[in-house]
């Protein structure tokens, strides 16, 4: 549940200026990140439970209205590009070394966040 | 229709068919096809009547209850039918199916993750902090 908190609740907007609070929050994005990953490959190689976190959680609050069985193919497809997206970004990340990579890194890290959050949108109203 | 067959089966999401035996709900094709497999179709036809309760609700089979009213996280939903060729496999291994409104409720919690990412991303443009190198 603390997880679940973390990713509803968890404000970004600390005081900037304060130096240990940047390496904390870099650290926040990083897990995040790297259990975004996590999630999307646990639930890509094998399904959403009872290994993927969101999907047990959707799993445990959504069982009443889990709606009727459907294939998971197309599914795993849109995670399994989700996760080579973000291994491209964490890759690019973790070699910016010069403000200039930072910059690119930071950019790309944005427009991949607008389009997960894009698609993942149209997948939860849709579900196309 | 579809609003007073939800509320009569008491149910949130509608799918066809709907299975009602004797007066009991035994729930969708999916349901009555594991009612067949675990022979409890002969209980069932043999039941007495059970008529609506007094508001009108149709009072569902026990074992349905317990199935709908306890999350199974262990459970790979099964796609029947003519020409399906999705094979049967246990949860520990790749799962071919899954129940269609999870795919949103786990989207929903994605798009909550990708905006947290977003918003830490646009703050580190001010900072020169967040998806800084970790070295």
């Amino acid at each position: 549940m603390g997880l679940v908190w973390l990713l509803l609740e968890t404000d970004g907007d600390s005081n900037p200026e304060n130096g240990a609070m940047k390496g904390f929050q870099s650290r926040i994005a990083l897990i995040l990140l790297i259990f975004f990953l996590v999630d999307c490959i646990i639930f890509t190689l094998i399904g959403p439970s009872p290994f993927s976190p969101t999907g047990v959680i959707s799993t445990y609050f959504g069982w009443k209205s889990r709606g009727n069985a459907t294939s998971i193919l197309p599914y795993k497809a849109v995670f399994a590009a989700y996760i080579v997206g973000t291994c491209i970004l964490l890759d690019k990340w973790n070699k910016a070394d010069t403000e200039e990579l930072m910059k690119s890194a930071r950019s790309s890290a944005q427009k991949q966040m607008v389009g997960y959050i894009t698609n993942s949108l149209l997948l939860a109203i849709f579900r196309f | 229709m579809q609003k007073a067959l939800k509320w009569q089966l008491n149910i949130f999401d509608l799918t066809f068919p709907q299975v009602v035996i004797r007066g009991r709900y035994v729930g969708g094709a999916d349901d009555l096809l594991q009612v067949v497999e675990d022979d409890r179709f002969s209980r069932i036809i043999q039941d007495p009547v059970t008529h609506c309760r007094e508001n009108g609700v149709i009072s569902w089979d026990e074992d349905l209850l317990s199935v709908a009213s306890r999350p199974d996280l262990f459970k790979v939903p099964r796609v029947r039918g003519e020409g399906v060729w999705y094979p049967n496999w246990p949860y520990y291994v790749f799962q071919w199916t899954v129940h269609a409104n999870l795919i949103r409720y786990i989207s929903v919690l994605q798009v909550s993750l990708s905006r947290r990412l977003l918003r830490f991303s646009k703050l580190e443009r001010q900072t020169h902090a967040i998806f800084a190198p970790m070295h």
